[in-house]
């Protein structure tokens, strides 16, 4: 981390500096029917979700900005909700200006790089600082945060990075890790245990000391992206966010937690706040990315301190469970890099939100020898304990598309032959099917052909010249090719 | 043998159910919150067997 120095801030001033409304206004002109406004007043509780839900119904992630929405307190909040800017992969790649199929790849090569630096600027330089409110003046039922799903206890921050610092190193981490806002000054979270804020707790815990931890919502989409990198720890997550970015990440200290507790200047919001160690109450159900409801829990409480806020603030929040896109995006690119180191012909890796962006994963190989598949199974099964189902096809196959994906399954495996099976493995908390010590059987699929020289059948085509020569518009007419409805929602005339 | 993963409920107040963490079993004063109606009860006197 570097002082912010003239030459530095001349730099800086150069270059705009990307924070969420940078993003919103490039976002709206590259696609403006892709960001919807929404002015009719509609209330925070189940309502969003509602809308959310319809377009996920046709298959449509817009950003929506709720303009006047109607908080828990009854009243229309002086804030803007905003869901989507992380819903779908062309948002993704738009903000770190890479493509729909390499968006992942090149997200984790920008972290691996890392060579961007956050610098630290003054006060009077931080757009989250144009409001403070401290202690008594802060009611966070005052926000915009949604009441997702119907037996959520309440509002949540569900696109919080909730920041904390080692005890002793003094190095950040950030993770997108919810909150339930269980009144004006008490948000009671979901720190998973394997998680670094959680070992960050811990160490507070026996050292006998409050941990200091702040909230920081809405951001440029590639400071989130880094910020939420999977990396060691303790490992600062600002400069991945920088290197993600690409620019240095401004930031700045906070108004309640001390001087070298620094928070993101361009941010949205930051709420800062303690937590004591050991200090729980009841969080949760909570309708999860796996579209279950996680049972309820003992929350850890954070004790909110202060909030401070833009001008127009917008705040932030997913359709949890709703379209996993972003969930899968992070999975791919630790995916992508463990089977690179065992299997270089890797050419692809998804993650569906046929399984939820974790569970589910798709491996396109180059393949070259008969155990290649194999050892993309277990590379990619051991890379997370979220991934549970591993799908190993040929560079043929579009692992985009469930459809080929699983006519690959059906037409190039044999169970006996292709299945790996590994039981009592770490799983995913959430994923339903686990047991309460969190184990789980995974496995995984070779769906390959024979490796050369060995031959298979040809898949059936039509000449790619011929395909380019003959068009729907062309043969069928505009008008009429416009009016061909989607099979599944044709009607008859009577 | 994995045990049980969730512990459902029933509100006496407003008769709805919902479920928490198994580990609660471990703590024999054990409180749950409705998320419905937000009532706090003791999880002995609410639980589904």
């Amino acid at each position: 981390m570097t002082d912010n120095t003239p030459q530095q801030a001349a730099k800086e001033r150069e270059e705009p500096v990307k924070d969420l409304r940078s993003f919103l206004a490039e976002y709206r002109a590259a696609y403006p029917d892709d960001v919807l406004d929404v002015h009719v007043p509609i209330k925070a509780k189940y309502e969003c979700t509602a809308i959310g839900k319809h377009f996920e119904d046709l298959g449509k992630y817009p950003l929506v900005l709720f303009h006047r929405v109607i908080t828990t307190n009854g009243q229309i909040s002086q804030f803007p909700l905003m869901v989507n800017v992380l819903g779908d992969r062309r948002k993704l790649a738009h903000a770190i200006g890479s493509n729909f199929e390499d968006v992942t790849i090149d997200w984790r090569r920008r972290v691996s790089e890392a060579k961007c630096q956050p610098v630290v600027v003054n006060r009077s330089d931080a757009s989250v600082k144009e409001n403070v409110r401290v202690g008594d003046q802060v009611n966070l039922l005052d926000l915009p945060a949604m009441h997702t799903h119907e037996m959520d206890p309440g509002p949540y921050i569900t696109a919080g990075m909730l920041t904390t610092f080692h005890p002793d190193k003094w190095i950040d981490n950030c993770a997108l890790q919810r909150g339930f806002i269980a009144g004006p000054r008490e948000i009671r979270c979901l720190l998973v245990p394997t998680s670094h804020n959680y070992l960050n707790y811990a160490a507070y815990g026996e050292r006998g000391k409050e941990m200091k931890v702040a909230y920081w919502v809405g951001h440029h989409p590639a400071v989130i992206m880094g910020a939420h990198s999977g990396l060691g720890y303790p490992e600062s997550h600002y400069v991945t966010a920088s290197a993600v970015a690409g620019q240095p990440l401004r930031l700045v200290p906070s108004e309640t937690l001390g001087d070298d507790f620094l928070v993101p200047a361009d941010a949205e919001f930051v709420i800062e706040g303690i937590m004591v160690p050991g200090k729980r109450a009841l969080e949760a159900p909570f309708g999860e990315y796996p579209r279950y409801y996680g049972p309820q829990r003992m929350g850890e409480v954070f004790d909110v301190t202060a909030i401070t806020y833009r001008n127009a603030a917008i705040w932030d929040s997913f359709l949890v469970g709703m379209n996993n896109i972003y969930g899968g995006a992070q999975e791919e690119g630790n995916i992508y890099v463990a089977v690179k180191r065992a299997v270089p012909q890797v050419q692809r890796v998804y993650c569906p939100v046929s399984g939820s962006g974790r569970f589910h994963a798709y491996i396109q190989i180059k393949k070259t020898h008969e155990g290649q598949p194999r050892e993309a199974i277990m590379a990619a099964l051991s890379s997370s304990a979220n991934i549970k189902h591993v799908i190993v096809v040929d560079e043929d196959i579009d692992v985009f598309d469930d459809r080929w994906v699983l006519w690959a399954v059906a037409t190039r495996s044999q169970w006996d032959r292709d299945l790996v099976v590994i039981p009592n493995c770490q799983a995913a908390f959430l994923d339903p099917t686990t047991g309460e010590r969190g184990l789980g059987t995974k496995g995984g699929i070779d769906a390959t052909k024979p490796a050369p020289p060995k031959r298979f059948p040809l898949r059936i085509n039509v000449p790619q010249d011929v395909l380019e020569r003959v068009t729907l518009e062309e043969y069928v007419g505009p008008e009429a090719l416009a009016k061909v409805p989607n099979s599944r929602d044709m009607k008859p005339r009577r | 043998m994995e045990t049980v993963r969730e512990i459902w409920f029933k509100c006496a107040k407003c008769e709805r159910e919902s479920y928490c963490e198994a580990s609660f079993e471990k703590r024999p004063d054990a409180e749950v919150m409705c998320p419905f109606c937000r009532t706090t009860q003791k999880l002995k006197d609410v639980r589904i067997t």
